[in-house]
């Protein structure tokens, strides 16, 4: 082990913190969450040598923690309950199936966009207005890339209401950015 | 397949979940052949792909960067630093 564990908090913490606040949505809960992450890795540092990375090994804890306080949270609603979700992803299609508010040209590249931070703002505002049903799936698959099975085992829901989910998610972002970006470019 | 299965409201919602599992290869056909004919249709697929990639990135900037977003307090530190020295100068009963 080439640091001390003390020397992990200035080196990755916030690191860690970043990634936990935005999975988890309050300060108060990422900051217990980096706190175990550290605490656990203490515990554990003994069979750290066969990881590969310090930083990836303290993210692999803080992800297992997110799954399990995800786990918890996640109120397993039936898809009737967002009735209002429905409404509003259904709007964009008449009767027969057809787009009435077609989609808009989106005339960029993900890697430009990324370098403009006005954009990354805009991104995270999306992100953080999409209800927490939808963020949950959304983030686990979209920002820790969890599979689908691990998704639905740990929120304990169907693989149809997990493909419901985020198809409601993607329809907020997507409308999000192009209302908020898109739209005047 | 019915035909009517594949409308854009249709092929839209399986183009997403495409993402999430792999299509019976009866439906990959059937979204295939209207996204040849559906500009829109090819356009959200595009789209719902951009964000995808954006994530991806979005991921990355979170772990590889904190001074994308607020960091934690010295204090913080101070006190995640003091717990991790405690708990090492105090091991669990069973050792003793």
């Amino acid at each position: 082990m080439s640091t001390e564990p003390l020397e992990w908090v200035d080196l990755y913490s916030d690191q860690l913190y970043a990634y936990a606040l935005r999975m988890v949505r309050s300060h108060d809960l990422a900051l217990d969450l980096v706190q175990e992450t550290f605490l656990a890795a203490l515990a554990g540092k003994d069979s750290f040598e066969s990881r590969s990375k310090e930083k990836t090994w303290l993210f692999g804890i803080l992800k297992h923690k997110i799954l399990d306080h995800l786990r918890k949270k996640d109120r397993h609603t039936s898809l009737d309950e967002h009735d209002e979700e429905k409404h509003a992803w259904e709007k964009h299609f008449n009767e027969q199936g057809k787009w009435t508010i077609p989609p808009g040209l989106w005339n960029a590249k993900a890697e430009d966009l990324f370098e403009r931070k006005e954009f990354f703002d805009i991104l995270e505002k999306c992100i953080s207005r999409l209800t927490e049903n939808l963020a949950h799936v959304f983030m686990l698959r979209e920002i820790q890339e969890e599979t689908s099975e691990s998704v639905c085992q740990t929120l304990n829901i169907s693989q149809n209401n997990l493909w419901t989910r985020m198809y409601r998610a993607r329809t907020a972002i997507r409308e999000c950015l192009e209302e908020h970006w898109f739209s005047d470019k | 397949m019915k035909h009517w299965m594949f409308r854009c409201r249709d092929v839209s919602r399986m183009v997403s979940e495409s993402m999430d599992r792999e299509l019976p290869w009866q439906k990959r056909m059937g979204i295939r052949l209207h996204l040849m004919m559906c500009r829109l249709c090819t356009r959200h697929k595009k789209q719902l792909e951009m964000i995808r990639e954006l994530m991806g990135r979005y991921s990355r900037a979170l772990e590889e960067s904190g001074s994308l977003s607020l960091s934690l307090t010295s204090e913080e530190k101070g006190r995640i630093k003091d717990l991790l020295q405690n708990s090492l100068n105090s091991p669990p009963s069973g050792q003793q």
